[in-house]
């Protein structure tokens, strides 16, 4: 044991030895080396402290900043959600509003089978507006100037809507006429009640349902000529309107036949004086009716198949002698009624590229007692007013070259149509019924649906001894709104 | 009055055809197949008086009023019109 003491301590005094050398050598240039590097490191540390302060008051300022925007997504995330229900409750509103209109419909909603997908109240304004030109030969009275740009038109409609059960609607004319004036007229203007699925009511002022043109065709951008068939139009035989109420509706569904019927109670035709005489059957819409008889009219129309309308239709009135006309007072003599009928067919075939049409009209004025001159300072009488009997048709085909693939050429319309009017009777009421065969013959261009640019040419042989047949050609720029 | 004999005759027939026909009316519930039938309402009647508008033409709140006074004009029956309304404001 004392051996292996003595062993150990020797073994330490030599280790001490070993280490006591270099530091015999601690001045050496290699210490002051050492010390310069010591002093190196001990800056770098001092360093590396600093940048590490520096780096955690930046991670403070990001911790700090990571709060922050953590909360702002909790707030954005807590407004999201209310926002999606308040849409929620709004949705669960609208659905149960409709499901009460569908299956608790009110009283005045046709059967309920409309839900109202927008506001209550809708407006709509539609029309048309027309450029026209015309040049003619032969009577200038009766076919107009020789060659003018005339008539320009500007036609606007105004709907009215509440929900699906009520519409007002009116068109105006706006027309520069002959004279440069510009001319304002109401075409019609109507309150109408859709009371079921196949009953109106209109109330107003409404175009005449009888016959098919009139109401239907005359817009200028429906029209495929430039004017009207003769016998249609103003001053023509067919009614143009009427003041009064009508009740009009339809019955069928998609893929089978269908019938539309109107029927009206109106204050009917008048006699009207022209240049001193009496000289029309108005048919207009007047705003007082002179006799406490009120005119009966009416079409009824069944589509047998799609594209083919059949109809006809009826008016029934008594027509009021007229006395103190004009300037002319104490008129003697009598005044009486004159009972007024009126029949008409039409049909209609529009299976594209066709469009052909037809209508007739006939109508009768019994005899009646009237004033009939406008006379002034001089004794005017009445007198008896010769039974009158007024007839008109027209067919018209037009063709149009849809099925090409040219799209400049499947805008291309020809027209044909021939017409005659016949009358007899009163001399005046001849006279400006105008009786007459009439041919015309146009071509169209299409440049859209409701815009059209037409030309037209009519061959007018008037078969009254005053009046000088005409060739009239016109031009027309229809555009519908 | 041969014309008050004519109203009442008139009025008499026009009564008796819409009782009639009011009873084969039925009403038209929605269905899936709605605007399938009013584009098919649409091309088969609209045509019968002028050219058929696009339907890009006119708003969906134009087309819902331009709809209820087409009804009016062509006496169109409501369900029908309805069916056409369905097609032109994309199912609205």
């Amino acid at each position: 044991m004392n051996k292996q003491a003595a062993t150990f301590a020797c073994a330490v005094l030599a280790l001490g030895g070993i280490l006591a050398v270099p530091a015999a050598h601690a001045e050496s240039p290699d210490t002051e080396a050492m010390l310069k590097m010591i002093q190196d490191l001990q800056q770098e540390l001092a360093a590396s402290k600093t940048q590490q302060q520096q780096t955690s008051e930046k991670l403070e300022a990001l911790k700090s900043q990571l709060e922050e925007n953590t909360a702002s997504v909790k707030k954005v995330s807590q407004e999201t959600k209310q926002v999606r229900k308040d849409t929620e409750d709004v949705q669960r509103q609208v659905v149960a509003n409709n499901v009460t209109l569908a299956s608790d419909p009110p009283p005045n909603s046709p059967a309920g089978l409309t839900v109202m997908p927008f506001p209550n109240a809708l407006f709509h304004m539609g029309g048309y507006a027309t450029a026209n030109y015309r040049a003619t030969t032969g009577d200038e009275d009766r076919a107009g100037k020789i060659n003018s740009f005339l008539g320009a038109q500007f036609n606007p409609v105004f709907h009215f809507t509440y929900k699906d059960f009520l519409l007002a609607e009116a068109e105006l004319e706006f027309e520069v006429g002959d004279d440069g004036e510009t001319e304002v007229d109401l075409e019609y203007a109507s309150i109408d009640w859709l009371a079921t699925n196949w009953l109106t009511f209109v109330a107003g002022s409404f175009l005449s349902p009888v016959g098919f043109w009139q109401q239907n065709l005359h817009p200028t951008w429906i029209n495929k000529l430039p004017d009207p068939p003769a016998g249609w139009g103003h001053h023509g035989i067919a009614p143009l309107n009427d003041l009064g109420v009508m009740a009009r509706g339809g019955f069928g569904k998609v893929g089978h036949p269908l019938l539309n019927y109107g029927v009206y109670v109106g204050n009917g035709p008048q006699l009207e004086f022209e240049d001193g005489n009496l000289a029309h059957l108005g048919q207009g819409s007047f705003g007082l009716d002179d006799n406490n008889d009120k005119a009966v009219g009416g079409r009824i129309g069944i589509v047998p198949i799609p594209y083919l309308e059949i109809g006809g239709s009826f008016e029934v009135a008594q027509v009021q002698g007229q006395r103190n006309v004009g300037p002319a007072e104490d008129v003697s003599g009598p005044v009486t009624d004159g009972q007024y009928t009126l029949w008409g067919v039409d049909a209609g075939y529009t299976m594209d590229p066709w469009n052909i049409r037809g209508e007739y009209i006939h109508a009768e004025l019994d005899s009646f007692w009237s004033q009939a001159h406008v006379e002034d300072g001089e004794p005017v009488h009445t007198m008896l007013i010769p039974a009158n009997e007024w007839s008109a048709w027209y067919a018209q085909v037009a063709y149009r070259l849809s099925k090409l693939n040219n799209p400049i050429l499947q805008n291309v319309e020809f027209v044909g149509r021939y017409g005659q009017v016949r009358a007899s009777g009163f001399e005046h009421f001849v006279e400006h019924a105008g009786p007459e065969d009439e041919t015309t013959i146009g071509l169209n261009y299409w440049f859209s649906s409701s815009a059209v640019f037409k030309s037209a040419v009519s061959w007018k042989d008037f078969t009254a001894e005053d009046n000088i047949d005409a060739t009239v050609y016109r031009a027309q720029f229809a555009y519908g709104f | 009055m041969r014309i008050w004999r004519t109203t009442r005759l008139a009025a008499g027939c026009l009564v008796a055809m819409l009782a009639f026909f009011a009873m084969q009316q039925g009403a038209q519930a929605q269905d899936p197949q709605q605007i399938e039938r009013g584009a098919e309402a649409w091309a088969n009647n609209c045509a019968r008086c002028h050219n058929m508008r696009p339907v890009a033409d006119i708003s969906p709140e134009g087309w819902f009023v331009v709809v209820q006074h087409m009804r009016v004009r062509a006496g169109l029956p409501g369900a029908l019109a309805d069916d056409i309304r369905a097609f032109l404001t994309g199912g609205n």
